[in-house]
């Protein structure tokens, strides 16, 4: 357990639910047909963001103590104790909080050595930087005033605390109206508005803030820690502040320790990725790209992150009841493919009898003279109009051939292939059939069984049930290049069907949503460009059967359909699923 | 007859435009060597203002389109009518530019169908004619016509394309946002709002083209600063005037929309 598990990414729960309902929530392997059909923000995110004019996590912690009350900063990340906070003003709360960071982020320097500074002399240097930053930022920004003004309560009655000190002099800096009356806030306040004119002038107020402490000091006042009972939106400014020497040591020397306990780790780890029948140079490739792959941590993309080494892929024995499967599954009645004949690109039709065309319907036209003759009404739609057809359709077909595809589901993906590719070669459709398997993002093996000009022959289909799998699965890249393959097929309906198990995985990934989130990414962005994605994906009857019970608990409707995960048994039905999705 | 068949196409008056770089001088020369200008941008930067400027700097009639997926070649070009005579032919509005010499301007033409693209074709070379095929005829573009098209590259599908074909035919200016203080400056005299209040409209607008791609499609335009303008110099209240001109229409994400009025209210208090 790290210190970030005190965290959960506020990014959020819809985002969270979102890319659960994604590959990651296909363990054990299921079927996706998933969309994010947004990049699903808060409105915090998206405030600081325009802001910052980058991107900043905002997350929630969780307050187990006293001292976890604040908000707590880092160079891109907030994190807010909403827990601790009262339903009732979390919002104000946060929003204030937000604004806060803000000024910080904006016109505060990081990590200042503290230089032998004594605890009070701390605090109230954080008191007079809060205050600095934030007036900067009402410079700018006015709107801001109103935020914070309603968590400025502290005045006399307040009495003479550190703690209430501090919050009576954050009051009178914020609000010109309030006057306390207290010597010494009285005089903070002089000397604040003395500098307000150089207020950028960091080291001036730094000064400002020792001679208040200095004050404290003769007026006796005692240290107390912060109690976090004022001004709450405030983070606990350890962001601005160097951390101890001493203690980054002690850290960096356990965390050396803890990479030498496990050495067998790596070793393991090193061993796990070495699969020879994969692990080739990639000299064997006949052709090299780069794409790029999303971080959900940065919200944007590495360019040029991962290679796709395209060859030939590796063949081992042909399975005899495969290829019987395959031969009877020839002999199945589908459900017939609802492709309506228009979708031929040798079909034009001329529609007769329209309002509007580019020709005149002469017997329309005839009709229409003959019943102005007869001083009836007549029709007057005589004209005709050639209306663009629907365009021939492509679909590509995606296979995992990656290891976590055990042999039983292997099959399933083979024979769903070879009868998709038969029944499509019917001149409606051109269809092409690829696959991939991957070892680490250097090594994204990308194989074509079929192009779409190629025909799907006896040698075609040898190779497609030959396919030895193996090594894993980094759909997102691969699913990057086949969208490039997929482009010159343009200005046709292009379809992208991915029969699988769905589930990311690759030896150089340890973060469990990092390629979730990828796919998430290029199915969002793919289906924004126009092209269709169904991801058709087969297990074993048991696991099939704990993923559909898992959906069916959830209650998610959504979620139920989006998961069904085939076996044998219910083998039609995909097909059935993969024909609609095509037809559609 | 024909002056007054294309009096409704003149500009009157002469429209507000500050132009940010050369586009001006640049359109000219396009014009004087009869080459069809792609004008590229964003929604409400100033593309359909900047043709209008330059028509009515030109002294041309302007014939505006509006494509959009349903826009044919009959629609440009013109179809035969019925009357109790028999047939008729009425022409199109991009007939009507090509006879009387005009500026014809296609907004979103990538947005027309394919037949539409095709048919500006022989406008858009040495030929510049236009061939009405249902009608027999080939109409020769008199010098001052001249073919601008528009498009907003941003949020257009692989789909949606202009194609190769047709873009290079085209010699194109590029159009974004104007830096912040020409913005205010065009805020300010379009909104009629001081210097100081338009600034503060063009800051939220920044703020909102940091959010393209991370939940809009587009960020706030100058156009829609205008609006905002407009409606506070009318009486309403800034927060008001934002929330229905800018932060509302922007988009249907809930979450976004209220990011976007925190950037007023970060502006304007309540």
């Amino acid at each position: 357990m790290t210190a970030m598990s005190d965290f959960t990414i506020m990014e959020s729960a819809e985002t969270l639910r979102r890319i659960d309902k994604l590959p990651l929530s296909l363990r054990g392997a299921q079927v996706r047909t998933v969309l994010l059909p947004t990049h699903p923000r808060s409105s915090l995110h998206a405030f600081l963001h325009g802001m910052l004019s980058r991107r900043v996590e905002v997350v929630r912690r969780t307050a187990e103590a006293e001292e976890m009350l604040r908000p707590v900063l880092e160079d891109n990340r907030l994190a807010l104790p909403m827990d601790s906070w009262l339903k009732s003003k979390q919002n104000s709360l946060c929003r204030a909080a937000a604004a806060h960071a803000l000024a910080h982020w904006r016109y505060s320097p990081a990590a200042q050595a503290i230089d032998g500074l004594k605890p009070i002399g701390r605090r109230v240097a954080d008191a007079i930087e809060d205050a600095r930053a934030e007036a900067l930022l009402l410079d700018d920004y006015p709107g801001l005033r109103s935020l914070w003004k309603p968590f400025h309560e502290a005045d006399e009655s307040s009495g003479v605390s550190l703690d209430a000190l501090l919050a009576r002099l954050a009051h009178a800096l914020l609000d010109a109206e309030y006057h306390d009356g207290n010597f010494w806030v009285d005089k903070a306040r002089r000397l604040f508005d003395a500098q307000r004119d150089h207020l950028s002038d960091y080291s001036g107020f730094r000064h400002l803030a020792s001679i208040l402490a200095n004050d404290l000091g003769q007026m006796r006042v005692r240290f107390e820690p912060d109690s976090g009972r004022y001004l709450r939106y405030r983070d606990d400014n350890t962001w601005l502040w160097a951390p101890d020497t001493e203690t980054v040591v002690i850290a960096t020397n356990e965390s050396n320790e803890k990479m030498d306990d496990n050495p067998s780790d790596s070793a393991a780890s090193g061993a796990a990725s070495e699969v020879p029948t994969e692990r080739d140079d990639a000299a064997q490739a006949t052709a090299l790209y780069t794409y790029s792959e999303w971080d959900y941590r940065l919200g944007r993309e590495h360019p040029h992150w991962a290679t796709v080494l395209e060859r030939a892929p590796t063949l081992g024995e042909l399975d005899a009841a495969l290829r019987a499967n395959v031969a009877a599954d020839r002999l199945v009645r589908l459900p017939h493919c609802r492709t309506r004949r228009t979708t031929h690109p040798s079909i034009i039709r001329r529609r007769y009898l329209q309002s509007e065309g580019d020709t005149l319907d002469i017997d329309a036209t005839i009709m229409l003279r003959v019943a102005l003759r007869q001083g009836s009404l007549p029709e007057l739609n005589v004209f005709s109009a050639i209306r663009p057809s629907p365009p021939e359709t492509s679909v590509l077909i995606l296979l995992d051939l990656s290891a976590s595809t055990n042999e039983y589901a292997a099959a399933l993906e083979k024979r769903a292939t070879c009868q998709l590719a038969e029944r499509l070669n019917d001149g409606y459709h051109r269809v092409a059939v690829h696959g991939f398997c991957s070892d680490g993002r250097h090594r994204v093996f990308y194989h074509r069984f079929k192009d779409f000009d190629t025909p799907f022959d006896e040698a075609c289909r040898n190779r497609l049930l030959c396919a030895h799998s193996g090594l894993s699965t980094r759909i997102g890249v691969a699913l990057r290049h086949a969208v490039a393959q997929m482009r010159a097929e343009l200005p046709r309906r292009v379809k992208i069907l991915m029969v699988g198990d769905g589930e990311p995985a690759d030896i150089d990934v340890f973060d469990p949503r990092y390629l979730p989130a990828d796919v998430a990414h290029v199915i969002y962005t793919t289906r924004r460009r126009g092209i269709d994605i169904l991801a058709l994906s087969f297990a074993s009857g048991a696991t099939a059967s704990e993923v559909a019970d898992n959906a069916t608990n959830k209650g998610d409707e959504d979620i139920r359909q989006s998961q069904l995960v085939y076996n044998a048994n219910t083998f039609t039905a995909a097909m059935a699923r993969a024909h609609a999705f095509i037809a559609q | 007859m024909q002056q007054n068949r294309m009096a409704g196409y003149r500009i009157k008056a002469q429209p507000y435009f500050r132009a940010v770089g050369d586009e001006v001088e640049l359109f000219e020369a396009a014009h004087r060597l009869k080459l069809p200008v792609l004008l590229k941008g964003p929604t409400g930067c100033g593309k359909t203002r900047f043709v209008e400027y330059m028509a009515w700097r030109l002294g041309l009639p302007l014939v505006q389109i509006a494509c959009n997926e349903d826009t044919s070649a009959s629609d440009l070009l013109g179809r035969f009518l019925l009357n109790r005579d028999g047939t008729y032919w009425v022409d199109g509005p991009l007939t009507l530019a090509v006879r009387h010499g005009a500026i014809c301007y296609l907004d979103e033409f990538v947005e027309a169908r394919q037949d539409a693209t095709v048919v500006i074709h022989p406008l858009t070379d040495e030929r510049r004619m236009l061939l009405l095929d249902r009608k027999g005829e080939a109409v020769q573009a008199p010098p001052e016509f001249h073919l601008v098209i528009s498009y907003n590259p941003g949020y257009q599908s692989e789909l949606k394309r202009l194609k190769p074909s047709t873009r290079q035919r085209f010699v194109a200016l590029d159009f974004d946002y104007p830096s912040a203080s020409h913005e205010a400056i065009v805020v300010a005299a379009e909104g009629g709002v001081d210097p100081a209040l338009a600034a503060r409209l063009v800051d939220i607008a920044h703020r909102s083209r940091q959010l393209k791609g991370n939940g809009l499609d587009e960020g706030l335009s100058t156009r829609m600063l205008i609006r905002a303008a407009r409606l506070m110099r009318d009486g309403l209240s800034p927060l008001s005037a934002c929330r229905l001109a800018l932060s509302a229409p922007a988009c249907d994400d809930a979450e976004i929309c209220t990011a976007l009025q925190n950037f007023a209210e970060a502006h304007f208090s309540a």
